[in-house]
């Protein structure tokens, strides 16, 4: 009994342990990097999950403006989520989104881009993005 | 605030699920009953399925305003075409079964067995293990469904120690350790392969938030464990002897248990609203 136990316990555990542990998506990415310096606003805004989630709500507050919902594409489950022309305004502007994660938990983070006008185009570290859930 | 409503609203149907499912299928599994502990029977599995249902509705509103809070097309898409949609049709179609048949003996109680396993097959469907592949959904439908099953004996139990007489009372509890042998051993094993699953031991700061909240899970899930020891060596024997002390001895461990449980679930409630297994 105990032997049988101990077998069955030890198959379970190299059947589930062939899969990475990874349960909640995160954000491998985003173009352009959170904390980017750019002289105009981009043409589109991308955002990489390292696993598929889906997008609910993206919103960008930007200075001197009332928050304004962005569209994003595609509407359901994917890796990688577009805004297309999200017109930032000169100065801080921060893109935040929230998601439903493969695992069913709500996540939720932001992007910051400074939009200045004759400034050259700069990005930090890639782990500058922002999300948790 | 949302994230203590998100774990609350959880923690309630958890209770829900695992007191109306386990009470469904302990009864199956126990056979026969006295009147009065099938009165209590179907009394919980009635009210636990209307929490169940109830909390599965109130942890979709509070996942919808954490996720916008705007019941757009997109947010409700993300909940309806979901995993979360599957698991939240399986626990208001399986409460809503289990409510409205609560009283049937068909096939030996057969529906609300069947309906108790689709509550629980809920947790395997969504979820922290469901990401990870089949096994390991397969995995956390055994280990809910083995704990459901325990917590649902000692809930008829506690009605039986006062409805039946101390020597028919013996026989249940010894048709019960029978029973709990396997059904635990399957718990443990289900339950350790899914910690070697989540928690990333290779990483040199293993001891994540989740780990510590797992560590905490199982500590508490071992004093019941302990207690069950407790109880099958050195209390149950004296049953046998229609010893009083040892049957009001067993009430109150069973009681200890049924808190202690209490207690699992809700650090299960805030493992998987603040915690990650990679953060």
């Amino acid at each position: 009994m105990t032997r049988y136990f101990r077998s069955l316990l030890i198959g379970a555990a190299m059947a589930l342990a062939a899969t990475p542990a990874l349960a909640h998506s995160t954000v491998k990415n985003t173009v352009p990097a959170s904390g980017s310096i750019l002289p105009a606003s981009p043409g589109e805004i991308t955002i990489n999950f390292n696993e598929a989630a889906r997008i609910t709500s993206i919103i960008l507050i930007a200075p001197g403006q009332p928050e304004r919902k962005l569209d994003v594409m595609p509407s359901g489950s994917s890796t990688s989520f577009m805004v297309h022309d999200p017109k930032l305004a000169t100065g801080r502007n921060e893109i935040k989104w929230k998601a439903l994660s493969k695992d069913g938990h709500p996540i939720e983070g932001s992007i910051i881009i400074v939009i200045k006008p004759g400034a050259v185009p700069s990005s930090p570290p890639p782990a500058k993005n922002h999300d948790h859930h | 605030m949302l994230e203590v409503l998100a774990a609350a609203t959880k923690l309630s149907l958890y209770a829900g699920v695992f007191a109306g499912a386990g009470v469904a299928l302990a009864a199956t599994s126990l056979g026969e009953q006295s009147r009065f502990v099938r009165a209590r029977a179907r009394q919980i599995m009635r009210i636990a399925a209307s929490v169940a249902m109830l909390s599965s509705i109130a942890v979709l509103l509070v996942l919808i305003f954490r996720l916008g809070g705007d019941f757009s097309g997109p947010t409700l898409s993300a909940i309806v075409e979901t995993p979360t949609g599957l698991a939240a049709a399986l626990q208001l179609g399986g409460g809503a079964v289990l409510l409205a048949f609560a009283r049937s003996t068909l096939l030996g109680g057969a529906i609300p067995a069947a309906a108790g396993l689709a509550l629980l097959a809920s947790f395997a469907v969504n979820g922290h293990a469901a990401s990870f592949n089949l096994a390991a959904s397969a995995a956390a439908f055994i280990h809910v469904s083995a704990a459901a099953w325990w917590l649902g004996a000692i809930l008829l139990l506690l009605p039986a120690s006062k409805a039946i007489e101390v020597g028919a009372f013996a026989q249940l509890i010894r048709k019960f350790s029978q029973q709990a042998l396997a059904i635990v051993a399957l718990l443990l094993i289900a339950g350790v392969a899914l910690i070697l699953t989540l928690v990333n031991f290779n990483r040199p700061d293993w001891f994540t938030p989740y780990a510590q909240v797992l560590a905490l899970k199982v500590l508490i899930a071992s004093s019941v464990l302990a207690l069950a020891v407790f109880n099958k060596l050195w209390l149950t024997p004296g049953l046998a002897n229609e010893d009083g002390r040892s049957l009001a001895a067993l009430k109150r461990a069973m009681n200890a248990e049924v808190i202690l449980i209490g207690g699992v679930l809700a650090t299960t409630a805030i493992l998987t609203t603040y915690t990650s297994p990679h953060a």
